[in-house]
């Protein structure tokens, strides 16, 4: 398999060069590039979802915290909730299925950390699509929209380690929680 | 006494700003706004009608009045628009937005075509043969077209467009290839506002440089702590001017011609919704950046054909496109406008091009530098007031250049006479 050739050193390269001009465009057309040349066909780089949630892995950590890589699988119908991205910005690759992204505009917040948000665009995604991730337009939810396991891989532009994820309330509003991610094996 | 008159000469965003300006802090001067669109506010920058075009500012920064921060965030949380203060919103609302602003106020349907000082003020023409009497006139022109492209052979006039904003220019071309001539904000809007009409066929931004702007991020603090250089480059701009008016001419000369295209693309940025459809459109390969100096175009029956000395290689290569869309920025030459009341202000001597051939010569009060001296009641507002000053297109800019003016009309309009002063 052509993929076997790649190491993450290979992988983190133009990764890193794109982080580097600090510009979305470019992470995204690096992940892009990567994902055409067969960097992310590997399944042993993902781990297999777990039965009540999808599985995320991190791959690659830079040594000076500019950024992180993630490898995430899904079950089909498995999603995340509404999510922030704790300010960072980044790209996200399918690599293999189809993914759904909801994304949200946070209207306001108010002194009882309460959130409003508004419905942004929802599309589907087949694999080699990059989505983006800028502030203030990081609230989205993701999640499998095929029936057959998809699989993704996400940078962020820097440690992401714990972000909020909302909850919905039946006043409209919708409050956070801190959420840490999980670093599956 | 009379109560002074001010007319504004323009209403689109400067000038309606400017025209709400004077109705707060002077109810007793008259004013008269010339413009021939429809409705005052949204002038040709706020007039798309693509709801992806969007401000390049976010709402929070957006009011269009200086001292009542909140104004444009409140009024799209009256109307329940979907958009809070860190939102980039539609450039078509944005124009709603100015529309409300400049209702009410007294509008002329033509444009100003020539002025002239008389014993007892300005005489000011318009292109409908009509005139009127005024104690001021401020220039609201706002941005100028792109600058000429030279040399377009007859064959390709029909493909190619002087400007994003001609008609027609931004319809679809199925699946052809279409050129954009610059890489700048605008010829990002030109692709979206393509891709919005349906264009499925690649397109390509062309710039010397091939400098693409950055991305607006906007966040509480920055992740990680320490600074983003957004954050230290917004800094720098309530300083801008200052720092600038002190710079020799020598340094400005430099500075427009080898900097100012670094500085513009950190300094004027793209919406994170615009940054997001640009990074997938590069990502696809539906859009390409290309950088190099550019030979004459040429045209065959069926396409155009615009050679390209690539920026770095040095390779010839030709780029084939159905249409060529000119998105490079703004003629800044006062003399090339081909603006009909620029010309007649330059004739009579009531205007000065600025040294460095951008802009015209202002005073700090935003008053024209005349030649001979003589004061006349003349200023402007907003772009073509670069030059004098390096920030003044961006509407931060302009509400508190229509503030300072507006007080200083205010102070004088009890003795008309010094509305020259």
């Amino acid at each position: 398999m052509l993929s076997a050739l790649w190491s993450v050193d290979e992988m983190l390269a133009p990764i890193e060069r794109a982080i580097r001009t600090d510009r979305v465009t470019a992470l995204a057309a690096a992940l892009a590039r990567l994902d055409e040349a067969g960097a992310f066909d590997d399944p042993a780089l993902f781990a297999s979802p777990l039965p009540h949630r999808y599985a995320r892995r991190p791959i690659a950590c830079d040594p000076l915290g500019r950024f992180v890589v993630l490898a995430m699988s899904w079950a089909p119908a498995q999603s995340s909730p509404l999510h922030d991205h704790a300010g960072l910005w980044g790209a996200e690759i399918v690599v293999a299925g189809t993914m759904r992204e909801k994304t949200f505009r946070l209207i306001e917040r108010d002194g009882r950390d309460r959130y409003r948000f508004s419905p942004e665009r929802e599309r589907v995604a087949a694999k080699g699509e990059v989505g983006i991730v800028i502030p203030p337009l990081e609230y989205h939810e993701f999640g499998n929209a095929g029936d057959t396991p998809a699989r993704t891989v996400h940078v962020y532009a820097g440690d992401l380690r714990r972000c909020r994820s909302y909850v919905a309330g039946e006043d409209g509003a919708w409050r956070a929680r801190v959420a840490e991610l999980p670093a599956d094996a | 006494m009379r109560n002074a008159t001010v007319v504004i000469a323009g209403g689109g965003a400067s000038g309606t700003i400017l025209a709400a300006a004077i109705a707060r802090y002077a109810p007793r001067a008259a004013v008269v706004v010339v413009e021939p669109r429809e409705r005052l506010g949204p002038g040709l920058a706020y007039s798309t009608a693509c709801p992806d075009h969007l401000l390049n500012v976010p709402a929070a920064r957006m009011s269009a009045l200086a001292d009542a921060p909140e104004h444009f965030v409140d009024w799209l949380s009256r109307r329940g628009e979907p958009y809070g203060a860190a939102s980039f919103v539609p450039r078509a609302l944005y124009g709603e937005y100015l529309a409300c602003v400049g209702a009410g106020l007294r509008h002329v349907r033509a444009r100003v075509c020539d002025a002239s000082l008389e014993e007892r003020g300005l005489r000011i023409c318009l292109d409908t043969g009509e005139s009127l009497d005024g104690d001021a006139l401020v220039l609201a022109l706002g941005n100028a077209a792109p600058a000429r492209w030279p040399g377009v052979p007859a064959l390709a006039a029909h493909r190619f467009f002087a400007s994003a904003w001609e008609a027609g220019a931004l319809e679809s071309a199925g699946d052809e290839h279409v050129l954009l001539l610059g890489t700048g904000l605008t010829a990002v809007d030109a692709v979206l506002g393509l891709r919005f009409n349906g264009h499925r066929g690649p397109i390509s931004m062309l710039s010397r440089r091939g400098l693409l702007p950055h991305e607006h991020r906007v966040f509480d603090a920055p992740p990680g702590g320490g600074s983003d250089w957004r954050t230290r480059v917004d800094a720098v701009r309530p300083q801008s001017n200052a720092i600038w008016q002190r710079m020799p001419l020598a340094e400005k000369r430099r500075f427009l011609r080898h900097l100012m295209p670094y500085w513009t693309i950190h300094r004027h940025r793209m919406a994170p919704e615009v940054a997001r459809a640009i990074a997938a459109e590069i990502a696809a390969g539906t859009l390409r950046m290309l950088a190099g100096r550019t030979g004459e175009l040429a045209a065959t029956a069926r396409s155009l054909r615009v050679p390209l000395r690539v920026r770095g290689s040095g390779e010839r290569i030709t780029i084939q496109a159905s249409r060529a869309i000119n998105c490079s920025g703004p003629e800044h030459d006062v003399r090339r406008l081909g603006n009909p009341l620029i010309d007649r202000l330059l004739q009579r001597g009531l205007m000065v091009p600025h040294p460095l051939g951008v802009g015209i010569e202002t005073r700090d009060d935003g008053a024209l530098c005349v030649s001979g001296g003589v004061a006349a009641p003349l200023y402007a507002i907003g772009p073509v007031r670069f030059g004098t000053l390096i920030e003044t297109t961006a509407i931060p800019e302009i509400r508190a250049q229509a503030n300072d003016l507006a007080r200083k009309l205010s102070a004088a309009a009890c003795g008309a006479d010094s509305l020259a002063g």
